[in-house]
């Protein structure tokens, strides 16, 4: 066996190229070795026009997930801040509002508004107890306390049966306790000045002990949610804001615009005579009214400016309506916010509802006349039709003149008049 | 300066190892032209690995196996033509030319007894005795383990003796 093995390996390592084929081969391979090399590009693959979509894709993908974490981040960290800190401004212009983005039904919105109040009273007595609290926070703390409080009022002018004064009265009994405790902070924990906590410990005092105080009209549009419990707390707690000069110098300067506004309806003689003639002895009514308040406003009696001009808007309103019924014109509510006077933006008209009745005020002369001589301690008389299923026309023209359901009067006691209408 | 020492390089091992590689090529083949384009193939191949900058190990054990695979593809390409589609468009397979190399009394029985083992035995044999490649660089080429390859050697020349002794029996009677 061996010997055959040996003699087949023998053979076999005996295959060989011959000497031509192996030039030949090397002359070949000679070929490349010399070539020049290459180019990179030539090797370089074609990438498909996909990688940069996947590439695009996770750029996007980590920006948004880079911006959701430094957004939320902030956002976290801001929730502890308190005025003065540096992530105090983004807690107030951007977590706070993205919040209230969430917020669909009346409900939600008047408790996130809520939430706000009663943030910037935990912040007042957080300052307060470090003694932190000067007096420039305090009227800043307390101007955006009030700005929300007035928020949860239009919710409830706007739609009524939302449930925001479930909501005003469970911020009424936090206001209870958040009074203790700055009375408390003021009396024992504050290590600085204690007069600024006291001043807003005062206001929300002014706040609870005003509860019941405030009536139908306090203002014609509120009267018209006559479901709404009129001794509910998120009537005193619009009290909260007193009125001012600037508050009754801007229904004065609102109702001049709209007088301004009816005239020039009328002007464009689409309303026909009747109508026109009726409006007009409303525009005289409610123009003598303005005078009136101005003198008061001029002397000093904001509070009285205020009453009478609030008249003249009720009646303004009322003939703004009645001329709804005679020609086609956009109702008031959706042309100017009832609370800024402003006109409204878009998203604005969305969220003025449309549930909300016209009052139906039939608007007693000689209590207005009696009004100015009434005084702080005077009562004042109003007569307010509480009759919600009488239709507008029915209702506008009832104050215009026409025949109207018999009217309930409400006596109206002394006291801070609701503002911002 | 680089390229030029590659190129020496390069051509020592062509002259070192392409007889080596033919012949590996042709008795895996059976075709003598074929077994010359593999070999062409193999060392053009090397060599755009070598201008890659890339290292090569054993350069013996890496152009077997460069060959190995071009072998692999040959018989799979070959698969795909039926031989009566070839014969059909004029081509003539011819026949076996190996055994006419050996001598009918030198290595005759031998060589008709490692071509009736089964391959994966037949081919480490002609590698280990007849290549004279290492265990550790058969292995390398065919990517198994030593261990492997030592007792496929084993079992391979086991059954190559059996034979042989057979056929040794029948001519002395």
């Amino acid at each position: 066996m061996n010997d055959q093995f040996k003699k087949y390996i023998e053979e076999a390592q005996k295959v060989s190229m011959s000497a031509t084929e192996k030039q030949n081969i090397w002359n070949f391979l000679e070929t490349i070795t010399d070539a020049p090399v290459a180019p990179q590009s030539t090797f370089t693959l074609i990438k498909s026009p996909y990688i940069y979509f996947i590439a695009r894709q996770k750029v996007l993908v980590l920006t948004i997930l880079a911006l959701f974490i430094v957004t939320f981040g902030t956002s976290f960290a801001s929730e502890k801040s308190l005025p003065g800190d540096l992530l105090y401004p983004f807690k107030i212009k951007v977590t706070e509002k993205v919040a209230g983005f969430f917020a669909t039904t009346p409900q939600a919105r008047a408790s996130h508004e809520a939430q706000i109040a009663i943030n910037r009273v935990e912040e007042a007595e957080i300052l307060g107890a470090e003694g932190r609290l000067d007096s420039s926070t305090q009227a800043d703390l307390q101007d955006d306390f009030t700005a929300h409080v007035e928020n949860i009022h239009a919710l409830i002018i706007t739609a009524p049966k939302g449930g925001a004064d479930i909501v005003a009265q469970d911020l009424h009994n936090k206001l209870e306790i958040h009074k203790n405790i700055l009375a408390e902070i003021a009396k024992n924990g504050s290590t600085g000045d204690s007069s600024d906590l006291n001043a807003l410990a005062a206001h929300i005092e002014l706040v609870i002990n005003s509860k019941g105080t405030a009536t139908a009209d306090a203002d014609p549009l509120i009267s018209s949610g006559a479901e709404i419990n009129a001794s509910s707390s998120i009537w005193t707690i619009f009290q909260f804001s007193a009125v001012n000069e600037d508050s009754a110098r801007t229904r004065i300067d609102r109702n001049d615009r709209r007088i301004s506004d009816l005239e020039n309806i009328l002007r464009s003689g689409k309303a026909g005579e009747a109508a026109t003639l009726k409006v007009k002895n409303q525009i005289t009514l409610a123009t003598n009214l303005q005078s009136e308040a101005k003198i008061k406003l001029n002397e000093g009696n904001f509070e009285e400016a205020f009453s009478i001009a609030s008249k003249a808007t009720e009646i303004l309103g009322n003939s703004h309506k009645y001329l709804e019924t005679q020609i086609q014109i956009k109702p008031i509510e959706k042309i100017i916010n009832i609370k800024t006077g402003r006109p409204l933006k878009v998203q604005e008209l969305d969220d003025v509802s449309t549930n909300a009745e016209p009052p139906n005020v039939n608007t007693n002369n000689d209590s207005s006349k009696a009004a100015p001589g009434g005084g702080a301690s005077s009562v004042k008389e109003f007569n307010v039709s509480n009759t919600p299923n009488v239709s507008n026309l029915t209702k506008v023209e009832a104050s215009l003149g026409a025949p109207a359901p018999a009217p309930v009067s409400v006596s109206i006691p002394p006291g801070p008049i609701p503002p911002g209408i | 300066m680089v390229k030029n020492s590659k190129k020496e390089e390069f051509k020592e091992a062509y002259n070192q190892y392409g007889d080596a590689i033919f012949r590996y090529c042709f008795y895996k083949t059976s075709n003598r032209e074929k077994s010359l384009d593999l070999v062409q193939d193999t060392f053009a191949k090397t060599w755009e690995y070598l201008l890659k900058g890339k290292e090569i190990g054993n350069l013996k054990a890496f152009l077997y196996r460069t060959a190995n695979n071009l072998i692999i593809d040959y018989f799979r390409k070959k698969k795909m033509v039926s031989l009566d589609e070839l014969e059909e468009a004029g081509f003539d397979p011819g026949f076996d030319k190996r055994d006419q190399m050996f001598n009918q009394f030198d290595g005759e029985i031998a060589f008709k007894a490692v071509e009736s083992i089964e391959p994966i035995y037949k081919d480490v044999i002609i590698m280990r005795y007849v290549e004279e490649l290492t265990i550790k660089e058969i292995a390398k080429i065919l990517n198994e383990k030593e261990n492997n390859i030592s007792v496929r050697l084993h079992r391979g020349m086991e059954k190559l003796r059996d034979i042989l002794s057979d056929q040794e029996k029948q001519i002395n009677e």
